[in-house]
């Protein structure tokens, strides 16, 4: 429990956090804000994607659902289903952007360990997709 | 026989995901206890591609819910990351098997999944909430609201602090036996992988329960989760070609709104609440499939 705070972080000055020793809780803070950014704004592209390619099917008439893929998406030439393709494709990337910048932090702060499980875990999804 | 999506389907669609987002986001599991059966048994869709839907209404609806989760500090990410590892090679191995368990065998599975979840929400109300939480006397009590957060983590990965539901003090806790939650939650990976439901129907009892986790952390971390896990199974059946993206669209933006309303309204609602509503979804659900396994009522 060494690294959560304790009374002593805040009740004498001499133990309060300084630039040089940062709070632990306010670096896990802008941590979990920025993870949280990454997947809002990927998964905002992603839903923007996919509202444009169902309104673009819809407005050619396309209604017939129909299964696509991935290693398909590349050749559509209708703009409904690449949108919806790639909609798809960003919907699925999210979760690990999202996953990237808590490496990246957590790199910053020294913490290889749960760096390295979260990395394994990538390199898992991106197996899966072979595998499949 | 391709479905197609008229203006009625459309709406009764997004409607359906707006609702299964909303029930996700305050559980922790991912809306695909909703989404499955309302395809299959409601529109007749195969159940590998409503499968495939869920799972990216899941990911969807992680993603939304994730966001305010972590803002507020309740996501355990460290504790999710010991987790996920196992719960990734599983959701990658039940998309695989898929293919080849008969479908009334994924359907009895399914409703069998439903009444487990509803068991072990049941008894979860029984065990006292705070059986772990550590001596606080040197926590200070605005250590959280200091920050603006209602739970953080330790860098260990299985401490950490929560906000006490009543009075807002900061409270420490430990998660126990990793090794259990770690087991439930390959559990859980594998039967996302094969069902679509996101697997948070057992990872929030196997954390709360099983690991001594405070519900709403177990409930945040669980939501971060099924993000990943989806993932894991979505790219498998993506690159099969099950995926059907008409479909999926709808689905997805009614989830995303469902989502976001039902990770706002989670700290107005009591936890009892919260469980009331888990349960009878995963009730109804999962009744639904066993009498369809069964050949009680057909889908």
């Amino acid at each position: 429990m060494s690294d959560l705070p304790t009374t002593g972080t805040t009740v004498t000055a001499a133990d309060r956090p300084s630039p040089a020793s940062p709070d632990p809780l306010a670096q896990e803070a802008r941590t979990n804000r920025l993870t949280a950014a990454a997947l809002l704004v990927v998964t905002t592209l992603a839903l923007a994607l996919i509202l444009a390619g169902l309104v673009t099917s819809l407005a050619v008439g396309d209604r017939t659902a129909r299964p696509l893929a991935l290693a398909d998406l590349g050749s559509q030439h209708d703009a409904g289903s690449l949108l919806l393709g790639l909609g798809l494709l960003a919907l699925a990337a999210a979760p690990g952007l999202g996953i990237l910048v808590t490496v990246a932090r957590w790199l910053r702060a020294g913490d290889r360990r749960h760096a390295l499980l979260a990395v394994l875990v990538v390199t898992l999804l991106l197996g899966g997709a072979l595998l499949g | 026989m391709p479905m197609t999506l008229t203006f009625s389907t459309l709406l009764v669609l997004i409607l359906m995901g707006a609702a299964a987002g909303g029930v996700g986001a305050l559980t922790g599991i991912g809306g695909g206890a909703v989404v499955v059966p309302v395809l299959v048994l409601g529109y007749g869709v195969s159940f590998r591609s409503a499968v495939a839907v869920s799972l990216a209404a899941v990911i969807a609806n992680s993603a939304a819910g994730s966001a305010a989760y972590l803002r507020q500090g309740l996501t355990h990410k460290r504790l999710a990351f010991n987790l996920e590892v196992t719960t990734t090679i599983g959701g990658i191995l039940g998309s695989l098997v898929t293919a080849f368990i008969p479908r009334p065998a994924l359907e009895g599975i399914f409703g069998l999944s439903q009444f487990l979840s509803a068991e072990l929400t049941r008894r979860r109300k029984r065990l006292p909430s705070a059986a772990n939480a550590l001596a606080t006397a040197e926590i200070p009590p605005d250590a959280l609201s200091r920050h603006g957060l209602r739970a953080c983590e330790g860098r260990d990965g299985l401490t950490g602090l929560v906000a006490d539901e009543t009075d807002g003090t900061a409270r420490a806790y430990r998660a126990r036996r990793p090794l259990l939650g770690a087991g439930a939650s390959m559990v859980a990976g594998m039967l996302s992988g094969m069902l679509g439901i996101g697997g948070g129907f057992l990872k929030v009892p196997a954390m709360t329960v099983g690991m001594g986790v405070p519900v709403r952390v177990a409930t945040a971390t669980s939501q971060f989760m099924i993000g990943i896990t989806a993932v894991a199974s979505f790219v498998v059946y993506f690159a099969a070609g099950v995926v059907q993206p008409l479909l999926v669209a709808p689905i997805v933006l009614g989830i995303t709104t469902g989502s976001l309303l039902g990770s706002r309204l989670s700290g107005r609602l009591s936890v009892g609440t919260i469980e009331a509503v888990y349960s009878s979804v995963v009730l109804a659900s999962g009744l639904s499939f066993v009498l369809g396994a069964f050949g009680v009522i057909h889908v």
